[in-house]
């Protein structure tokens, strides 16, 4: 195996199953899709014209938003959250920003450190928040995605039905948009709860989400 | 120290997200 692939396993392997989930979402997704037109007897999609359809896009960008603001959110509130006895937690006592000392910023920071981090100013400001930004940043940029697709196929749905169609700011306010963002954040939420709850008492040997095999329940923010 | 091919996989990731945005933005956007 070559150094890149060792040293990158793990982005590389997510990578792989996300690229081949999406693929065999679209199939399905296409497939379904087919099946519905064919029973209503409307136009059937081509996979090309499926893949770039709102229904397919739609699909995928609210699954993206629950997902990337679940990021930025369990990053953003364990900032200033703790859980004691989880190994997903900081110390009890070091719940806030922390020192410049602790962070290797400006004066504290070291040879190998980031250029961003010694500058200190706004560079600094930016990048010692660059990981919820982006995270933020994706969160509203999918759910946005999952609005305007969202908004697409419900007026497609009106006119087949023969009914009104909707303003993007009328849709956003309908219970449709808020099915689908609500039914995806539940999920995220009670996946994160329960991450760091069961970390307390729960252990998987070998993993760094997990605390050592040994460690008291106690133990906070440590990992074996 | 973090080799070349990591800062592509890094890479990787982010444009393949915007790319998912854009495209979706743009899709729902045109098909209206």
């Amino acid at each position: 195996v070559s150094r890149f692939v060792r040293d990158n396993s793990l982005g590389l392997f997510f990578l792989v199953l996300f690229l081949a989930a999406l693929v065999a979402q679209s199939f399905a997704g296409w497939f379904d899709f087919n099946e519905v037109a064919r029973a209503e007897g409307s136009n059937e999609y081509s996979y090309v014209r499926y893949i770039s359809s709102s229904h397919f896009g739609q699909a995928v960008l609210e699954n993206w938003q629950s997902e990337y603001l679940q990021f930025f959110l369990f990053i953003f509130a364990t900032v200033w959250l703790v859980q004691r006895g989880s190994p997903e937690s900081k110390q009890v006592e070091e719940a806030g920003l922390g020192t410049d000392r602790h962070h290797f910023v400006g004066r504290f920071a070291t040879r190998l450190s980031p250029a961003w981090a010694k500058k200190g100013g706004w560079r600094t400001r930016l990048y010692e928040n660059s990981l919820v930004l982006v995270m933020g940043f994706l969160f509203l940029g999918s759910w946005l995605g999952q609005s305007v697709t969202g908004w697409t196929e419900y007026n497609d749905e009106q006119r087949i039905q023969g009914a009104e169609t909707v303003s993007w700011l009328g849709y956003v306010q309908r219970a449709d948009f808020w099915e689908a963002t609500l039914q995806n954040w539940q999920s995220e939420f009670l996946a994160v709860g329960t991450m760091v709850v069961f970390s307390v008492y729960l252990r998987q040997r070998g993993s760094p989400e997990s605390k050592p095999v040994g460690a008291p329940h106690s133990k906070t923010e440590v990992s074996g | 120290v973090i080799v070349r091919g990591t800062l592509l996989l890094f890479l990787t990731y982010l444009l393949l997200s915007l790319a998912g945005l854009g495209l979706y933005i743009t899709v729902g956007l045109l098909h209206r």
